[in-house]
């Protein structure tokens, strides 16, 4: 299992990141063979997220399951991500839980990279690579930018 | 959900960026009937994209069932974007992905099925 958590710029603080990070990581470890699952966090900027329209201050996380999990677990999941939401003073209008076959991941995952020109897939690689690294020593979240 | 997500060669100042998630607001709903505010948009400017592409598009969208929804929806948005964008609709590249409506959560409740958001709608408009 792998964690994806999309978020606009300034939606949350940093202690509120490391909280969310600790706690999904903690809740969803029984479902992952008792290993913490791996998390990935992806910055935006406040101009580039929209909701109906509007400026959005929505919060998506994705769990990117083993592909045939079943309803079952599938619906357990999200219900658990939302409730450690819910402890954590927000509120669940803000979140987005997704919970996605890898299969079906993937792909979208890999056309958003092959979309790119090749010098920029490399560069984009080798830039998000870098920010990953350092975002990691410094705050302990893998965090990227989307720009 | 759905979440759309938007890479365009130029660079966009924030007015292009509310038009053109409008224009993907108006297609999806338009061509689905879905409430609005189920309507998500992420948008890169200035992005290098490959070969002839001057806008990408990558929508992840609730499965309809024997539905033609997707084709009108990527035939609305690339007149609509290519519009916007005053470029040609053959620059315009888009992948939609459909996933069943029960592997998602917004509000608390997995997402109803197309055509029964009533209820979440309601839900989501709680005090």
């Amino acid at each position: 299992m792998r964690i994806n958590c999309m978020y606009p710029e300034g939606r949350l603080t940093l202690a509120q990141r490391q909280q969310l990070q600790q706690g999904l990581q903690s809740v969803l470890k029984p479902f992952n063979e008792g290993r913490k699952p791996m998390m990935l966090w992806c910055r935006l900027k406040a101009e580039q997220a929209f909701r109906a329209r509007e400026s959005s201050g929505l919060v998506s996380v994705s769990l990117i399951l083993p592909d045939g999990t079943s309803e079952k677990v599938r619906n357990t999941l999200l219900r658990a991500v939302n409730d450690l939401w819910l402890a954590m003073g927000q509120d669940d209008r803000d979140l987005m839980i997704a919970g996605l076959d890898s299969a079906t991941f993937n792909p979208v995952q890999r056309s958003l990279l092959m979309r790119l020109s090749p010098m920029a897939r490399l560069a984009f690689v080798l830039k998000t690579l870098g920010r990953l690294v350092t975002s990691r020593a410094r705050t302990g979240l893998a965090e990227y930018a989307l720009d | 959900m759905p979440l759309y997500t938007l890479a365009a060669r130029e660079r966009l100042d924030q007015k292009d960026r509310e038009q053109i998630a409008g224009a993907i607001v108006s297609a999806h709903c338009g061509e689905t009937d879905a409430p609005e505010h189920f309507v998500n948009v992420i948008i890169q400017d200035g992005v290098s994209l490959k070969g002839i592409t001057e806008c990408h598009i990558s929508g992840v969208v609730r499965l309809r069932e024997a539905s033609d929804a997707n084709t009108r929806i990527a035939n609305s948005l690339r007149q609509s974007i290519s519009d916007l964008l005053l470029i040609e609709p053959s620059q315009v590249a888009i992948e939609l992905t459909d996933i069943p409506a029960t592997w998602a959560m917004e509000g608390g409740e997995i997402l109803p099925e197309p055509g029964q958001e009533d209820g979440w709608m309601k839900h989501l408009e709680r005090a």
